[in-house]
């Protein structure tokens, strides 16, 4: 088995809120391998992003670790307390790329000297030095006339070029691990599709771990060696990105594939998952899908299931891989899923080819 | 323009847009010819800032055109019109916005929303025909006649964006323009927010401009599908026949961009990506829309017509 870069066991996350615990983040165990792409899937308020900013510290004020344990070069993460030591590590070897780039860009600084200021302070470049790197990185990251843009403000970029400078500044500390929350989400198709060909490019040279957040099933398959499924702030699935495209165990992933609209044929309404998330207000007992869960059995409600090993890689966390539970076609929508989708490649003039 | 024995509802002829910045003009729309059928789902494909959201908020007059003229049921609604003219398209037309926690206000109740618009234009007797229409229109999008009272932050994402559909349909349309309607919500609930527009579209044969710029939702849900550049009306085609046989490289770029969620497609996926300077236009022999098929208009010149029409006659013999 490959190196783990990270491992994460039982951790679990709290917020203050209105002088309340609520755990958002719940006994949450997965190890990441060095130089893989983790793809982590879920849909708004699953706890996806608090699961990765307990990577770097970076929890909000009313957010703490109730438990478990980070491990990270024989170091326990989660038991960082103190902003100092976190120095070393966030940004440093864990860097982390946003959604929005026009938020985690400063609008009063320079393209440049955002750049560069990592440079002097991480690496202790001189100024000239650190300019030098700069354009360097910028031009790594295929802005054109980097040395005239060097010293452009961030609303002088387009989106998907100021996403291409938050991943200069992260590239220039050569993190071991990539952390991208959403970073696609607000660009455009053709933008989206470019910027995560970089990543991926740069990957392959830096040699970094990628761990990509999002709720898009259409860049997983193109990111992602393996998909961890996250529902009401625990891991519900995780394997392969083949297992988990091709042989999904778990009922929320059958309904988060079912509901793409490229299985949708056109006189016919799109399937969806009927209610909403767990609110995490009130505690939840047993499985947190239960009650949106067509396949739901009675101790789905009662009690919580445990992770089942379904292969070497594969795991899920639903009560129907119990030895006991009834046996349970997954959605005839899904069934054929490759050779859906190969129609729908065909239909976009891709070669499909035969693997 | 187009040969087809549909009713136009909305006909765009020669429309120019731009917007003035002290003394530099920017024309972000030029030279557009469009029609939007009676009953039928458009998509309005491209890139951001290609000026799809700006040819939506042109027919609504909010952004006022340059030059041409825009014509609804035969009526022109661009420039100077008449009072009532304007007032008419207001209660005819109505938007479903991108995001739907920024396009509600938040300091009124659902109530207020929603009945915004029919208070505006008097659509009502009585307070009981107008709670009747407003409880209508909330069993109709999914919420309960109880969610009234309550405010837009009590919502989850994909309840706020049916409480703007529901602000929109309860003036019974014959139009809307849905501005990139999904965009910002989670995949499983875009799914119910794409029902329930295609539901409502076709119980009452309304017009929707679907703007979007994800080609797979566009596909799943509209009849025909303009894609613009720049500006510019690149391609329009009915949607089968766009995904079919694509002939502006813009276009094809675009396809190629789409995710399919399947790993093992998607990690042989080539990128085309698309270069305005490989088209050889001049002046003696400018690119304009011209039709390829009956039905599908491209972007181009005569040189390219030709070879454009031979690959959309090559497909219909059934080789590629």
């Amino acid at each position: 088995m490959a190196n783990k870069v990270l491992e994460v066991k039982n951790l679990s996350v709290g917020f203050l809120s209105h002088a309340r615990k609520v755990h958002i983040i719940r006994d949450v165990s997965i190890d990441v391998i060095e130089g893989e792409t983790l793809a982590i899937v879920g849909e708004s308020g699953s706890g996806k992003s608090v699961f990765t900013k307990t990577f770097t510290g970076m929890l909000d004020a009313n957010g703490y670790i109730e438990g478990g344990s980070i491990m990270f070069h024989g170091q326990d993460l989660a038991k960082l307390t103190k902003p100092e030591q976190w120095l070393g590590i966030r940004g440093k070897k864990i860097a982390t790329i946003f959604q929005d780039p026009m938020t985690s860009l400063n609008p009063l600084f320079s393209i440049g000297y955002q750049i560069s200021e990592v440079l002097m302070l991480h690496h202790g470049l001189s100024k000239k030095d650190a300019k030098d790197e700069a354009i360097k990185l910028l031009k790594k990251v295929n802005i054109p006339d980097a040395e005239k843009r060097y010293d452009d403000y961030p609303f002088q970029y387009s989106g998907g070029m100021r996403q291409r400078v938050v991943i200069a500044i992260a590239l220039a500390c050569r993190p071991e691990i990539l952390i991208c929350d959403e970073p696609t989400t607000a660009l455009d198709v053709t933008v989206q599709a470019q910027i995560i060909a970089l990543i991926k490019e740069l990957q392959k040279e830096y040699k970094w771990t990628t761990i990509f957040i999002t709720h898009d099933l259409g860049v997983v398959a193109n990111v992602a060696d393996r998909v961890a499924v996250m529902y009401g702030g625990q891991i519900v699935e995780y394997g392969t990105a083949e297992d988990v495209f091709y042989e999904p165990a778990h009922p929320y992933t059958w309904a988060l594939l079912s509901s793409l609209p490229q299985l949708g044929s056109k006189n016919e309404p799109l399937t969806y998952i009927k209610g909403n998330p767990p609110s995490f207000v009130s505690e939840i007992v047993g499985d947190a899908f239960a009650i949106r869960n067509d396949y739901a059995l009675r101790i789905d409600f009662l009690q919580e299931p445990p992770m089942y090993k379904i292969s070497d890689t594969h795991f899920a966390k639903t009560w129907l891989l119990d030895p006991h539970a009834p046996k349970v076609e997954k959605p005839k929508i899904i069934q054929n899923l490759r050779a859906r989708m190969k129609i729908a490649a065909k239909e976009l003039q891709r070669e499909v080819g035969d693997e | 323009m187009m040969a087809e024995n549909k009713e136009v509802l909305v006909r765009m002829e020669d429309v120019r847009i731009s917007f003035k910045r002290g003394t530099v003009e920017r024309i972000v729309i030029d030279h557009l010819n469009l029609d939007i059928f009676k009953g039928e789902i458009l998509g309005l494909v491209g890139e951001s800032g290609s000026g799809k959201t700006t040819i939506g908020r042109s027919i609504i007059r909010v952004v006022p055109v340059a030059k041409g003229k825009i014509y609804y049921n035969g009526q022109v609604i661009s420039g100077d019109v008449e009072k009532h003219v304007a007032r008419n398209l207001k209660t005819k037309v109505q938007m479903i916005f991108q995001d739907p926690s920024a396009s509600l206000n938040e300091r009124a109740n659902v109530d207020y929303i929603v009945s915004e618009g029919l208070r505006a234009f008097h659509l009502y007797k009585d307070e009981a025909e107008r709670l009747e229409k407003v409880n209508d229109i909330m069993r109709k999008v999914g919420l309960r006649p109880e969610h009234l009272k309550r405010y837009p932050h009590e919502f989850s994402g994909g309840q706020r964006q049916r409480i703007g559909i529901a602000r929109s349909m309860v003036m019974q349309p014959e139009m809307i323009i849905a501005d990139e309607p999904i965009s910002a919500l989670d995949v499983s609930i875009r799914a119910q927010v794409l029902n329930l527009i295609k539901k409502f579209q076709s119980e009452n044969n309304m017009t929707v401009l679907f703007i979007a710029h994800d080609l797979s939702v566009v596909k799943y849900i509209s009849d025909r599908i303009a894609v613009i550049y720049a500006g510019q009306l690149v391609e329009l085609a009915k949607a089968e026949r766009l995904f079919e046989v694509p002939c502006h490289p813009y276009t094809k770029s675009l396809l190629s961009a789409v995710p399919i969620p399947d790993p093992l497609m998607e990690k042989k996926k080539k990128i085309v990506t698309y270069d305005p300077s490989a088209h050889h236009y001049t002046s003696e022999d400018p690119a304009q829309l011209a039709e390829v098929e009956p039905g599908h208009f491209v972007r181009c010149d005569s040189k390219e017509l030709a070879q454009y029409r031979e690959i959309c006659a090559n497909f219909h013999e059934g080789g590629k």
